[in-house]
């Protein structure tokens, strides 16, 4: 367990050392809704913003955890010879879905500055939001680790990521748009339970993959 | 999936029930239903296409494990053509149901989750040649590409379940569309869909098997 | 369980009622016998795709045997 700790720490240390790949994501992130902004002025309707926000999330965390194995393959190889591969995984998992959270929060503060607000029960579209961001993440925690095999790493992080990552998008922004338009816990309990155990899939799955792509 | 080049004798096989379907399938008294009228034949030829795809896509699942567990190329060579040959068959569904569609539902596209399900399948399987493609080392590419193909078709296999639940489908059986359950009792239609399915899934591995040959032979040939 | 038998017999009911009105089909087309005709076509088309692959799997089986000659010499 110190082990996991220790990575997420060195995870965390590159990433704000370096500053610019978390300042990169914020401005990623505050571009795309300043445009957003621009183009559509006050003229948004909830359907159009629940859509925007999330195409907004999909793509910052594409750029956000695309980097995640990238930078393993040339500074800090020696890691992968004093852990295991599962520990590793636990750490890159708990080490996205901090980032995911942390990508929810600054997209939706600054759409709610920007955009407008449409939400009314506050509490269960942000869980419902920040489910749908974690499994992001951990659907796009393995397909990085794939995609840093290849040479084009973040296009192919996209190419191989989006199509393996709607299952999860279709469920949560569905129970978004219902929640929107004013759907309560009980209305999308079912949704969201499928929505948990896809995920759980997900986790699963990577364990058992990610031994495989490191070994050569 | 040994029997794909080692057995012939499903391959009579194919060649009867693919006769005995477009004969059958042409024939056969069927069912009179609004809305789909005579195209109600498609359902022999264009419905197979699907269930062909996805049991192509899970031999090369099979083949996939196989690889991980075994670091034998020639089950990557199973697995690669087992899905070259399920994406042709995609496509061919994908066609013929948009011709399909737009007789009977009006439009070519229309926002159906089956529909939907299909194009998602494709795109992951596209993607799964384009990362072929991008590696170079023989070991690497079929490791990597195995990872793939077993994590995507997971994924898409719940996806086939939760799409029609999220938006009505307009595929028989929902949405004022008569229903394929129906048909439970109609002997006449089943009497010829079942065998088609089988022909059509045994023409895609009878093709499959032929390039898996093709493919093993040129890989003896280049490690020579 | 009795939802899914319910769902069932409705379904029948409605087959029944479809059945009764008059669902326009080709019947005429039928009738004049011109459907063996588009039956005819099809099979000399599958038996063609058939009569291919079957050469074509004759072809890599004499090209196994060559392989595998080689490799006992």
């Amino acid at each position: 367990m110190n082990l996991v700790f220790a990575l997420i720490k060195k995870d965390y240390l590159i990433d704000f050392r370096q500053k610019y790949p978390i300042v990169g994501i914020a401005l990623y992130i505050f571009a795309t809704i300043y445009i957003s902004y621009l183009s559509f002025g006050n003229l948004i309707n909830p359907s159009t913003w629940n859509a925007l926000l999330w195409i907004v999330l999909l793509f910052a965390s594409v750029t956000g955890i695309a980097k995640g194995f990238i930078q393993e393959e040339n500074s800090s190889l020696y890691y992968y010879f004093l852990t295991s591969p599962s520990q590793i995984l636990i750490a890159k998992f708990l080490y996205n879905g901090l980032y995911q959270l942390l990508i929810v929060g600054l997209t939706f503060v600054l759409f709610s500055i920007f955009l407008g607000n449409p939400v009314e029960n506050l509490p269960l579209f942000m869980l419902n939001f920040s489910i749908g961001a974690l499994g992001m993440g951990a659907a796009f925690t393995l397909i990085s680790a794939i995609s840093s095999k290849t040479g084009n790493q973040s296009t192919m992080m996209a190419l191989l990521g989006f199509p393996v990552v709607i299952p999860v998008l279709i469920m949560a922004v569905s129970n978004s748009r219902n929640i929107i338009f004013g759907a309560g816990l009980t209305d999308i309990m079912g949704n969201l339970l499928t929505l948990i155990s896809i995920i759980v899939i997900i986790i699963a799955l990577s364990f058992i993959l990610f031994p495989y792509s490191r070994r050569n | 999936m040994n029997f794909l080049i080692r057995t012939n004798w499903w391959k009579w096989l194919t060649m009867f029930l693919l006769t005995y379907t477009v004969v059958g399938g042409l024939l056969f008294t069927v069912p009179r239903l609004p809305i789909l009228n005579e195209t109600i034949r498609n359902l022999h030829f264009h419905v197979p296409m699907w269930f062909g795809m996805i049991i192509l896509f899970a031999f090369s699942v099979f083949h996939s494990v196989k690889y991980l567990s075994s670091k034998d190329l020639v089950q990557d060579l199973f697995s690669k053509e087992l899905i070259n040959v399920g994406v042709l068959f995609g496509i061919l569904g994908i066609i013929t149901g948009m011709i399909w569609a737009n007789f009977t539902w009006g439009e070519p596209w229309s926002n159906d989750p089956k529909q939907n399900a299909a194009a998602v399948a494709l795109l992951i399987y596209f993607a799964y040649m384009i990362l072929r493609g991008s590696l170079s080392d023989d070991h690497q590419k079929a490791r990597i590409s195995a990872i793939y193909n077993i994590f995507a078709f997971a994924v898409l296999i719940p996806l086939l379940f939760i799409l029609p639940r999220l938006t009505d489908s307009l595929h028989p059986g929902s949405g004022g569309n008569p229903g394929f359950n129906a048909y439970d009792l109609d002997s006449n239609l089943r009497l010829v869909f079942y065998p088609a399915v089988v022909g059509w899934t045994f023409l895609g591995s009878w093709i499959a098997g032929i390039m898996i040959r093709v493919s093993l032979y040129q890989f003896k040939k280049d490690s020579e | 369980m009795n939802k899914f038998w319910l769902t069932i017999s409705f379904l029948i009911l409605n087959i029944r009622a479809f059945a009764q009105e008059e669902v326009e089909m080709a019947d005429q087309f039928r009738g004049e016998g011109k459907i063996y005709v588009v039956v005819a076509v099809i099979l000399i088309i599958l038996f063609g795709i058939f009569f291919t692959l079957i050469r074509l799997d004759k072809k890599i089986t004499r090209l196994e045997k060559e392989v595998r000659n080689k490799e006992k010499e």
